[in-house]
């Protein structure tokens, strides 16, 4: 699976690969990247007054915003003036700071003769072939599109791993958002307190879990197949959301609260979990529970194993995951919404399915589930760029899941 | 046999080898119409690799089969039916929910224009059905059949199209006794119409019953074929394991303690009023037939069902068990009939599987320690001798014997004071069952109050040192006198 997924990285790699103009905005671009990967604080652009080379500065002002590099810049087509405005600089910055120039500026040879810049990088654009896919400024994206699905395949993860399904976490995502939305709204009079705004995040997790709970519990008292449980959750918690808010979006509006939705933090808390959820199932006893549940309920029970109390905790747990990507997505989104998550479960099955865990039950890792999510968001990133068609990626997308299981087979014959 | 009956099958030097496996190192085999050939031979001694080449399931890799002097390529399963070969496989090809006449004609359903003639198939059903002398409306659903109806559904499915040679593999498997003996005549009649039988089986009785000749295979290799008059018990058994056998039940030194387990006036849905005792260091043999109760009664004794009215004593305690869980905890290991089904998580490895009822006993919060688990299953592997290559073997590659093994270490593990085995030796090569009935013999020196419950009216002889028999839900004897009963006495308590 991980060489599926080099494989992918190295196919988008290549067919995203797009020839970089050393001039105009691109260069710009070009210039900036060069300059945030040496990891600079200050920098000063040396352009000319032509349209390109303003396109150039443009380019470098843009890509650099609000990233923490000091621009000096300086605007001429004269040489000498060039140097002496560089000269007069030498007062104000660090020696030897880096110079970046437009393809017109970069033939001027005077910069190092300038003895406070003597040592000084001078960055040149020039033509280059760069694939866009494996551009820092791509990659990032990646695992923030991710984050969320990823969580809520944990728990899926494991239902699946019982044999069993849940469909109802799309619709678990909206409540969450609406309950939590709703509550720091309603109940707290839109407090920009820390321990408001937890508490409200709180009680949107608690209402999916408590739905989880539902779910599990009626799958195992009353011998539902729980297709047919979570199916009428989907469609009663959905409407619940809607209803609640009226088909409005909730908006709050408070920046406090969209902390947890930014860079990295969903992240690393999908990873925190992931860690959490390895352990449990690798090295606790629930964990082996879950394991021989799906293998054989039978012999489980037989072996003292409590299959009602481990299904019911199972459907809670994917409750509470899907509420807490509800609650990053409320926070990221700074709203609310019945509309959030929707066809979201079939996302996640695909990734579980695609990270290799079997739909029989028994079998299945959770290590799986991640890099079968990377695998789905790769693939989607990677014909973004490649500007593909939504309608196309569809149909790309349903054949990868069938490809997945059409290898997982083959390789256990 | 003699030379008037007409050779059917002739097999010559056949070969089969898989990718890495010589599964079949030169069979010879012949089968004469009107014969019983008993097939015999351990697990994994080639029987079902040569019966599969029959079938047309696989080919053989080299050698030459013949039918009826004619020398015949079997490359499809439709092609093994057109030559008038039908295979009753171990587990039963039948789709519970579709009826009796439907399964039958499922392969070749009698049609006109795509439209099935039910009226003729019904009528074709019943005369078969007489033919064999057994009665069964073709038109009820399968799934309301008995096991030993739904063996004769396979045999009259196998006679629908014009059957010159019919192989059984294990047909008496989950068949009681007398459902056994009604097998039997069914047989004898086929004899009688000149169609040879192939009869696969782990019970030595039966060969000696339904017989003419035997053929027996070992590690893929023929070892040898004899006439069923001119070999004896202890003489097959030997060329089977390929080595002297002393005793087929080996004698344990009685030593009954006190009671252990004390089960008064049980009663379910499937058991009426059973009271029984069973001691420290005493075998309790249960046996009767299928459907008798005994399946049921353990069941309920160790939670798994729910019982209506009655009490169970341990130790002279009441005790109250709602739960398989609740009967672990108080000490009750339970080793299931079904081990494939019910026993083993067959795609989990043998590790898991040992580890399963015990994780309490080397975890700390919930969490395991791995290398506890390990090294604790590695004493029961060393000690029960039990052929794995590494410990994450998974459980459904082991041979049945093995998989009895790791089944036994489980609960052994949990150090319980009453173990309960369903049908111990069910599946299980002879070389293997020695091996089982050592164990259990060991577990009631120790201590152990031993239930065990079996069909096999020799092994309940053999091993027991009482036998309570039942009768539907009943007890309806409890045996004493072990050293002098006979399969007869027992059969007569099943039965009456």
């Amino acid at each position: 699976m991980v060489l599926v997924l080099a494989l992918l990285f190295a196919i988008f790699s290549l067919t995203t690969l797009k020839e970089q103009t050393a001039e105009g905005y691109g260069a710009g671009q070009q210039l900036a990247e060069k300059a945030l990967s040496s990891g600079v604080a200050k920098l000063v652009l040396v352009v000319g007054t032509s349209s390109d080379d303003q396109l150039v500065k443009e380019g470098l002002e843009e890509s650099l915003k609000g990233r923490g590099v000091e621009v000096h810049i300086i605007e001429t087509s004269e040489p000498p003036q060039a140097k002496k405005a560089l000269k007069e600089l030498a007062t104000t910055i660090p020696a030897n700071t880096l110079i970046a120039c437009s393809k017109k500026t970069g033939n001027w040879t005077f910069y190092n003769s300038v003895d406070h810049f003597k040592d000084s990088e001078v960055l040149i654009p020039k033509s280059e072939t760069v694939s866009t896919f494996l551009k820092a400024s791509n990659l990032k994206t990646l695992p923030d599109k991710t984050a969320k699905t990823a969580i809520i395949a944990i728990g899926m993860t494991m239902i699946i791993i019982t044999a069993g399904i849940d469909l109802s976490v799309g619709s678990l995502v909206a409540l969450a958002t609406v309950v939590s939305t709703m509550t720091l709204q309603i109940v707290f009079g839109n407090s920009s307190s820390p321990a408001m705004i937890g508490l409200s995040f709180l009680a949107g997790i608690s209402a999916a879990g408590f739905c989880g709970f539902i779910n599990g519990t009626l799958s195992t008292f009353f011998r539902i197949p729980p297709f047919i449980v979570t199916l009428a959750m989907m469609l009663i918690t959905r409407g619940v959301a809607l209803n609640l808010t009226g088909n409005r979006t909730i908006k709050v509006g408070l920046p406090d609260i969209s902390w947890l939705g930014q860079m990295p933090n969903p992240i690393i808390l999908m990873l925190l979990l992931y860690g959490i959820a390895y352990f449990v199932m690798h090295k606790t006893i629930f964990g082996r529970q879950i394991y021989a549940i799906g293998g054989n309920e039978e012999a489980a029970r037989l072996s003292g194993v409590p299959v009602k109390r481990v299904l019911i905790s199972v459907y809670t747990i994917s409750g509470i995951v899907a509420g807490i990507a509800g609650i990053v997505m409320a926070s990221e989104l700074n709203s609310g919404s019945g509309e959030f998550g929707q066809t979201w479960e079939l996302n996640v099955i695909a990734a579980v399915v695609v990270g290799g865990t079997s739909l029989m039950g028994g079998q299945g890792k959770i290590i799986g589930t991640l890099i079968g999510c990377a695998i789905i968001e790769v693939i989607n990133n990677g014909m973004n760029l490649m500007a593909i068609s939504s309608n196309t990626q569809q149909i790309v997308l349903g054949c990868v899941i069938l490809a997945a299981i059409i290898v997982d087979k083959i390789k256990k014959k | 046999m003699s030379d008037s009956q007409e050779l059917l099958l002739q097999m010559r030097g056949i070969h089969k080898r898989f990718p890495g496996v010589h599964a079949i190192k030169g069979i010879d085999m012949d089968l004469f119409g009107g014969e019983v050939l008993a097939l015999m031979g351990e697990n994994g001694a080639g029987k079902s690799t040569l019966i599969k080449m029959l079938g047309g399931a696989h080919q053989p890799t080299e050698g030459t089969i013949e039918l009826k002097g004619k020398e015949i390529t079997i490359e499809n399963p439709q092609v093994s039916q057109d030559l008038g070969i039908g295979i009753i496989y171990q587990e039963f090809n039948l789709i519970p929910h579709l009826t009796v006449r439907e399964n039958i004609f499922l392969g070749n359903p009698k049609s006109k224009n795509g439209v099935i003639r039910k009226n003729e198939e019904h009528r074709h059903a019943q005369e078969l059905f007489q033919k064999i002398g057994i009665e069964i409306d073709p038109e009820v659903l399968c799934c309301k059949l008995s096991t030993a109806e739904q063996q004769i559904v396979e045999i009259v499915k196998a006679l629908s199209s014009e059957v010159r040679l019919l192989v059984m593999d294990e047909p008496s498997a989950t068949l009681t006794p007398q459902e056994v003996e009604g097998l039997f005549k069914i047989i004898r009649d086929l004899k009688q119409q000149g169609i040879g039988v192939i009869y696969i089986s782990h019970r030595l009785d039966e060969i000696f019953d339904i017989a003419d000749r035997v053929t027996v295979l070992r590690d893929g290799e023929y070892i040898g074929t004899k006439g069923i008059e001119k070999i004896s018990r202890q003489e097959m058994i030997e060329m089977m394991v390929g080595r002297k056998v002393e005793n087929e039940f080996p004698k344990h030194y009685q030593k009954i303690g006190s009671p252990v387990l004390e089960v008064s006036h049980l009663i379910s849905d499937d058991v009426e009023d059973v009271s029984f005792t069973v001691h420290a260091g005493e075998v309790l043999g249960f046996t009767g037939l299928v459907g008798a109760g005994r399946t049921e009664l353990m069941r309920l004794i160790f939670g798994a069902d729910k019982k209506t009215s009655g009490s169970v004593q341990l130790h002279g305690e009441e005790i109250h068990i709602n739960s398989p869980r609740d009967a672990i905890a108080k000490g009750i290991g339970l080793l299931t009939e079904d081990r494939k089904g019910q026993g083993l998580v067959l795609m989990h490895s043998v590790r898991e599987n040992f580890g399963l009822p015990n994780l309490r006993l080397f975890s700390k919060n919930g969490v395991i320690n791995g290398a506890e688990e390990k090294k604790r299953f590695a004493r029961h592997i060393e000690s029960m001798k039990i052929k794995i290559p590494h410990q994450e073997q998974l459980a459904k590659n082991l041979s049945g014997g093995n998989q009895q093994k790791v089944v036994l270490a489980k609960w052994l593990e949990q150090n319980c004071d009453v173990i309960i085995i369903d049908e111990p030796t069910r599946g299980i090569d002879v070389g293997a069952k020695y091996e089982i009935y050592m164990l259990i013999n060991q577990l009631a020196e120790q201590g152990k109050a031993i239930i065990m419950v079996s069909s096999e009216l020799p092994e309940v002889i053999g091993m027991s040192d009482r036998i309570v028999v039942m009768r539907s839900g009943k007890i309806s004897a409890i045996v004493e006198d072990v050293q002098n009963t006979t399969q007869e006495i027992l059969l007569d308590h099943a039965i009456h």
